[in-house]
This record gives structure tokens, sequence and C-alpha cells, in this order.
């Protein structure tokens, strides 16, 4: 349906204006015919007595924030990073937690189990961008590792150099106290160094990490085992205040009928044996027992050693506790998996194992946890030769079984969550005290245990620390450093659940993922496996987050006001809403994207 | 769908301009959230015609007035007719630069004023008439008009007996008259909806802008919904944004993937009597303007 274009002349439209160009004339008020006009401004109708209820903007918490357990402001930094300042991005990262590469690498990121967007189409990829910002050359500025406080004169020891110990020494470092730590191993790093294999984490990426520490004062020293009552209690002589964080490094013994020969080894000790540089030897064919991270870790290193691996798990494979993703890279690099078989006798010949017979299992009575018990079926055994067969059924060990004794292990048993212990100035955290068994939960229990040794130290209520949780979740330390005035303490309420969002404003983009050096059915040796993020990428993956429950100042909230009620707050940058002149018709808060306004009604309702 | 851009908050957010508050619309009215956006965009040179409808009171009681801009009440028939003649008085007078805004209701425009738009499209008349389109005779009562869809409750067909014919079809309509624009929009989406503004505005001769504001009291939804029904009338391809301008092509805003028309369905209470099988003939309808219009849409392209 073509316009004639005639139709936008100057000669088309001369007629609208009198066809004539000439100076109008001007008419007087008394020649213009009798009518009513409007002289004054509705702008004082108080319409805003209209409402029942009215909006009130919010500081919600992003469900990844409570889910952390190191208490990292991950929405705080995603948001730094969308909007192009990588710099402050990195640093508030590196103000919950010392060890941001490190995590990046390891951590089993709850925060994406948690993260609203699953329900909307993936996760953001939380732990890549972690990675991403972790790396970046400028946290190396000694400015970031400074402590926050003045000299407070007091002395602290740490035992134990793992993620929980470390944690706590850096922020007590920040906090202004000498920190020194005691190590047994000869290097620092404890489970990050003696647990995970390489190609997960660089020793490269740890030192730089644990060289910062140093930076900041914290004095190590190492090849120093502080394992009895005895030498904690000197410790408490000598030091004001004491964390032991010795970790839980051992591992169950399997009890084989057949005897004992050589080729038999515990996960932890292989890996641990392969992180010290230690001759390692692995047969062409090695069985790892176990369905938890250590066996894939173990099974994974034996691989790269040149040996066919195969894992034996009692259950099946969805019932294995180690990562899903962990698991599936294992199998892309040649693992095989046995599901529902156990270990019954070893064959040992001329001193050597030579091979391993098992059971058939089959799901029998149900456990106290509800799972059906695996139940060896009589009869159904079957033999795999193996010349190497690895222990990973470590996962119910005792706390420090290796690392303590008995009666330290009694008095640290019941060390409460933020660390204390029966007796005074004794603080326990990480694996050792039964936290959850994880990087994160080591760090973020490392902390908690800095501020109740720091509020100990200065006298302070250590009863009053739960106000320094976020959302009554992990703690935050740049919440305790500026004395709980930070707005995820004060402000925030609650978690945003997906349901108060407006997901109509956020277009499904795909998640990104970190690349990978070694596909089907070939391990890459030790180097890293995982690829590392450019700032494109991770920018670009950044701009998926939804920032549940903080305003950006979007402005949609303001745009779409039909009473032109909600104004910007040149004071704080937020919004204001005009009281006198809102209705309370609600379109703010249904529209806001990320929850960030609620109605509240203006009146108390009588029941 | 994305957040507007942050340049479109920037001008369609509140600054003293447009309506000042205490003005009559009622709660999560539609119509004045498009007046306060056009009234910002348009600038303060402008005169505004407003026939009867909603839009003559929500300005305010007498001797009251919101809307910050010369405005001419006029009878429901004659906002186009009216407004050629602000245009005529202001041309005498040398003010070509000022626009001259016809704003009516979908009552004053498909039915009652229907002959003078007509008339003023035919004369190509320099004047930009805003249509906003709440799909009844909202103001009087929620009486059916040549805008309501088939199907739709008002007091005047009621759930025994709706709606039997469709809408009018005023894209067909007005472009029919071959005027230098046509756009459909609405304010869910401000940058479409600025855009738009912005070149009728700087289109002269006489535009046309038909604006989709949903109308919780009439159209029986919460109020808080009244962006969600505009937008989901558009995702749905309910109320397709359409622009024709400068004898170009039509172009069809592209909102991604369709929602279901279910969904905009269910939001409003004037449909609630409908069934399933009702809502899906309802969608086969939509789906099958849809293709007419994408028809038309790839069949001018090619010419």
């Amino acid at each position: 349906m073509p316009i004639h274009p005639d139709i936008f002349s100057d000669a088309a439209l001369r007629h609208v204006r009198g066809g004539s160009e000439k100076p109008p004339e001007q008419l007087s008020a008394r020649e213009l015919p009798p009518m009513a006009v409007s002289w004054a401004s509705t702008a004082h109708l108080p319409t805003g007595v209209w409402k029942e209820k009215r909006p009130v903007y919010q500081r919600g918490l992003s469900p990844c924030l409570t889910h952390c357990p190191v208490g990292n402001d991950v929405e705080g930094y995603i948001r730094l990073l969308r909007d192009g300042d990588e710099e402050s991005a990195a640093r508030l990262l590196a103000a919950e937690n010392p060890f941001p590469a490190t995590c990046g690498r390891v951590c089993y990121h709850p925060c994406e189990a948690g993260c609203n967007r699953v329900q909307f189409d993936k996760s953001v990829s939380i732990r890549a961008i972690e990675r991403y910002l972790g790396d970046l050359p400028l946290l190396d500025n000694a400015d970031v590792w400074r402590p926050a406080r003045e000299k407070s004169g007091k002395r602290v020891a740490v035992v134990g150099g793992g993620p929980a110990g470390m944690s706590c020494a850096w922020a007590l470092a920040l906090l202004g106290h000498t920190v020194e730590l005691f190590e047994r191993n000869r290097r620092p790093g404890g489970l990050l160094r003696y647990g995970i294999p390489s190609y997960r984490l660089p020793n490269d990426v740890l030192d730089r990490e644990i060289g910062r520490l140093r930076a900041l004062g914290v004095r190590f020293f190492t090849g120093e085992r502080k394992g009895t009552i005895d030498e904690i209690g000197e410790l408490l002589r000598i030091y004001d205040a004491v964390f032991v964080a010795s970790g839980a490094s051992t591992s169950r013994s399997l009890n084989l009928d057949g005897g004992s020969g050589a080729g038999q080894v515990n996960a932890l000790e292989f890996l641990r044996a392969l992180a010290a540089g230690d001759q390692v030897e692995v047969g062409e064919r090695c069985l790892v027992i176990g369905g938890g991270n250590s066996a894939i870790d173990a099974a994974r290193s034996a691989r790269r050693l040149g040996a066919d691996v195969m894992i034996l798990y009692r259950r099946t494979r969805a019932d294995m506790p180690a990562y899903a993703d962990e698991i599936e890279e294992a199998i892309a690099e040649g693992v095989q998996i046995v599901e529902q078989a156990v270990p019954h006798a070893l064959t040992v010949e001329n001193g050597r194992v030579s091979a391993l017979t098992c059971l058939r299992t089959k799901p029998g009575e149900r456990d106290a946890s509800g799972r059906a018990r695996p139940a060896p079926i009589p009869g159904s055994d079957f033999t795999l030769p193996a010349a190497t067969v690895i222990n990973a059924i470590g996962e119910q060990t005792d706390p420090g079984a290796l690392t303590a004794d008995r009666e330290l292990r009694d008095v640290l048993a019941d060390a409460g969550a933020w660390g204390e212990s029966a007796r005074a100035r004794l603080f326990a955290g990480g694996d050792f005290a039964g936290a959850e068994r994880t990087v994160a939960h080591a760090i973020g229990s490392g902390k908690r245990a800095a501020m109740a040794i720091d509020s100990t130290l200065r006298g302070a209520d250590s009863r009053a620390l739960d106000r320094f949780r976020v959302g009554g979740g992990p703690a935050s330390l740049t919440g305790y450093l500026s004395g709980g005035e930070l707005d995820l303490l004060t402000d925030a309420v609650r978690v945003i659940e997906y349901d108060e969002l407006n997901p109509d404003y956020f277009p499904h983009v795909e998640r990104d993922e970190l690349d990978r050096l070694a596909r089907g059915g070939k391990p890459s040796g030790f180097d890293e496996i995982e690829l590392g993020w450019s700032r494109a990428r991770a920018s670009h993956e950044a701009g998926r987050c939804f920032s549940c429950g903080k305003c950006t100042r979007c402005g949609l909230c303001q745009i779409f006001c039909p009473e032109g009620a909600i104004r910007r707050d040149p004071e704080t940058g937020g919004y204001l809403v005009m009281d006198s002149i809102c209705k309370g018709c609600g379109i703010c808060v249904e529209e806001c994207p990320r929850c960030a306004i609620i109605m509240e009604f203006v009146h108390e309702r009588r029941e | 769908m994305r957040e507007p851009r942050q340049e479109t908050v920037t001008r369609l957010a509140c600054d003293g301009s447009g309506p000042t508050g205490g003005h009559l619309a009622c709660r999560g009215c539609g119509g004045v959230l498009a007046m306060q956006m056009a009234a910002r965009v348009l600038g303060p040179n402008c005169v505004f015609v407003i026939p009867a409808g909603c839009m003559a009171v929500i300005d305010g009681p007498f001797p009251l007035s919101s809307l910050q801009a010369p405005l001419l009440h006029i009878a429901f028939e004659a906002a186009a007719s009216a407004a050629a003649g602000v245009r005529a008085g202001l041309d005498a007078r040398g003010k070509h630069d000022t626009t001259v805004v016809a704003w009516a209701g979908d009552g004053a425009t498909f039915d009652i004023g229907f002959g003078a738009v007509s008339a003023a499209a035919d004369r190509n008349d320099n004047v930009l008439y805003v249509c906003y389109d709440n799909e009844a005779y909202m103001n009087t009562g929620i009486q059916q008009s040549g805008a309501t869809p088939a199907g739709a409750w008002t007091t005047t067909t009621p759930r025994a007996n709706p709606k039997p014919t469709p809408k009018k079809d005023m894209l067909a309509i007005m472009t029919a008259h071959r005027i230098p624009y046509f756009a459909s929009a609405t304010p869910a989406f401000p940058d479409d909806y600025l855009a738009k503004l912005e070149r009728a505005r700087d289109t002269r001769g006489f535009r046309f802008l038909h604006v989709f504001t949903p109308c919780p009291p009439g159209q029986r939804f919460e109020e808080q919904n009244t962006v969600r029904v505009a937008r989901k009338a558009v995702t749905s391809r309910v109320f397709p944004l359409v622009e024709v301008a400068g004898g170009k092509a039509l172009t069809v805003f592209d909102a991604g993937e369709p929602t279901p028309v279910r969904e905009y369905v269910r939001l409003q209470g004037r449909f609630s009597h409908l069934d399933d099988g009702e809502v899906e003939r309802f969608a086969a309808e939509v789906d099958a303007r849809w293709r007419w219009l994408i028809d038309w849409a790839e069949r001018e392209s090619d010419e």
C-alpha cells in the first residue's frame, strides 16, 4: 500500500497554513468568544490519600549471598564487573575472601545452586567470574593486603595451614593482630596443596595467594606439628589466643580378606605424595574404591600417570557424593565407573597386589538417613586385575584423628559456630571442628573464628557476633570491620525468591563455561585443565546476573509511574516517592525487575 | 526482552514536566501514563485538543488543570477538526513550530469522532492525532466501542452476550488514508514508544499514533498490572507494534518469542467468561492477523 509521495511536499501542506506565509495578525482578547479558562494547577490536590498501600524501597538479598559459605558479596562484585569497574569488583571480592583465585577453581559453588537464574535458564557462572577476578594482577597491589586496623599488640597462634587456618590468619592480620601460623607439612596450603591435584589447582596459583598473607605480616612456621593438648596449652601460655584447624586427613581401612601387599594406598596419601613431588608408582591397572571427591581426584591423577583406572562404588553413579561435573570430567578422561560393587578380597602375588575380588550389591534396608544400604549379593563375585588399589572411602573419618590427640579432640569437639571452645581463648575451625568439609566452609569458619577472637581480645561481647551474619547466614568481615555499618547488614531484609522478580526484563542468554584442555578419553597431564576467561567473556557472563533485591537505578519505577510521583533523590542517587500524590497503584513494584520495592499497607489492618 | 535503554529512561523520567500529580486518573491508569511519557517527549511547545473522554476528566476539575500545557476541551466528535482549526490559527500567527496534538480515546476515534478523523486525514492537516485505546467507553461506565475486541465483556455486551464483532482495524483504516505517519505503540515498550513519539512529532501532515493503554477498572484487572497487561498484549501479538512512516513499508516491532495469548487473556476479568476453547479461537484470530501483518510487511519490502 504505497503512499503518494506528493503529500509531503510544501505545496501539499500549504493549504493548512492558509496558503500564505504573510505575517499573522494579532487577535485581541476581546475578539475571542467567551470561554471558561482554567487558571490553577492540580498539583496540590492530595490524591495520595486514595491509597491503601504505599511503595517502599528495600534492599533484598540475592540468594547467592546467603548460599556462599565464605560470605562473599557475590551480587556486589558481579554488579561492579558488569558496570565496568573491574578493580572495585576484585577488591570487593578480596575483602571477604583471601583465596579468590583458589575458590574460583575448586569451590563447589553452592552460590550457583542458589542462583535465581536457575529457574529462568541456567545459573550465572559465578565460580568462573570469581576465578577471573581472582587472577587479576591488580590483586597483588600491596594496598589490597594492608591491615585495616592499627596494631593491637595481641598475638594469636594458628595451628594448621589449610584454608581454615590461613583464612583465620588473614582476617586476624587485617584486624591488626600479630599472627603466627604452625603447619606440620613442609609448605602451607593443607588440603589445597596436598589434597587437590595440581591440574585443578596449580601450585603457582596457591603460592601467589599464600604469598599475599606473608605480605600482610602473617608468619609461617612449617614442619611444626602442634597436635597434643600439652602443646596447645603451651601455645595458650605464650599467645593471647589460639585457633586450631588441623584438618581431618585420615582414611578408613578397607579390612579386606587376603592380607596386604605393595600397591595398596590411601587416596589422601596418594594425592599428598603426588603433590609433594615424591616418587609415586601406579600399576597399569588401577582400582579406586569410593565415590567421593577424593576418589575422583585420585582416579584422575592415576589416569594422568598412565594407568587404566576403574572406580568401584557400592551404590549407583547418581548416588556418588562427588560433584557431578567432576564425575563427568573423569569419565571424559577415560575413567571407568563400576557401579554397585564392593571389594571383597585381595589377591597378593610375590608381595604385590595383583587382583581384587568384588561382590555385586543390591539396595538393602534403609539406613537412618533414609538411603538404602547396599547389600552384597552372595555368590556374585567377580575379579578385576589390579596392580594398584587406592582406598578412597575416607569420608567418615574422625576429625583430626591423625593430627591431634584424643584429649585435644575432646576439648575442641563442641566448638561453636564462631569457633569458640569450652576453654577460654581457644578456638577451632575447618574440617577439624566438624564443619561441612569444603574449602569454602573452611574459609568461612576461619573468618568467623577470627572475628570471635578479635571480639574476645578487645573485650567485646562475642554473643553479639550474629549481627554480622548476612541474612542470618555467612559472616561478613567487611561488615565486622565497619562495626555493622554495611547495607547488607543494616538494610537487607530477606532473601529474594525468583517469583518476586520480574523476569520479563531479562533476556535469555546462554550460560558461558570455562574452556577445558582435555576431552575425549585422554587426560592432559598435570597442567591446569580449565582455562581462564578474557575480560569480555567475564563481563558478558556478569551481564546475566539479575542482581536480585538490589536497586540498580534502572529507573523503570520512575518512568512507569502514572502520577509522576517518583523522583530521583539527588543525595543518595536512589528514588523518592512523593507520598502526597502517590495513589498506591503498585505498578512500580510490579515492574521492578529485581524486587527492590515492595508494597506496605498505609494503615494497620483491623483484625 | 530487555530493560529499556538508559537514555530512554532519562528522557521519560519525571522531571516536573507532563501532567502534575493531583490529576484525577484512576489508580494504575494506562492513559495518563501514556500522556506522562508523551508530554515529556513532545515538550512544552504543544497545544492539546481533548474531546470528551477520560482524559478530559483526568486533567482536573475546573478551574484546575494538570497538563501544564494549553488544552482545548472540545465536544466528543470534534477532536480532529478542532485540532485542524487550532493548527490553522497557529499557522496564521506564524507559530508553525508548535505541535498540535489531538488526544482522544477509542470511543472518540473509532466511533463518535471517526468522520472528523477521516476528514482531517483526507485534508492531511498538520496535526498529531493520538488515540489512547482502552477498548471501551471507560469514562462513562465501560460501554463497548468499535475498539472492543470480540468476546470481551462490557456493560453493554454482558457475559451472556459478549461482543460478537472484532475490533475495527485502525491500521488498515488509517493507512488506507495514505497519511504520512501511522504507528501503534504502548508505554510498556518505552524505547519503541519514545522513538515513535519523536518521529510522529517531527513528521509534517496528519500523523496518527494508536497507543494501547490498559484500563484496570474497565478491563477488570488489578491496577498494578497495567504495564504487564500492555506488555503481554504486545508479546502475545494481540496488539502488534507497527509503523508505516513516510510512504515506506510497514515495519513490525520484534518483541521476541511470542508468549501465549492465554496469559494475556487470563490477566483480565473482561475475558473471564471465555472457556479454554474460546481462548484458543481468540488465539487463532490473533495468529491469523499476525500472519496477515507479516505478509504485508514482506510484500512491501519486496516491492
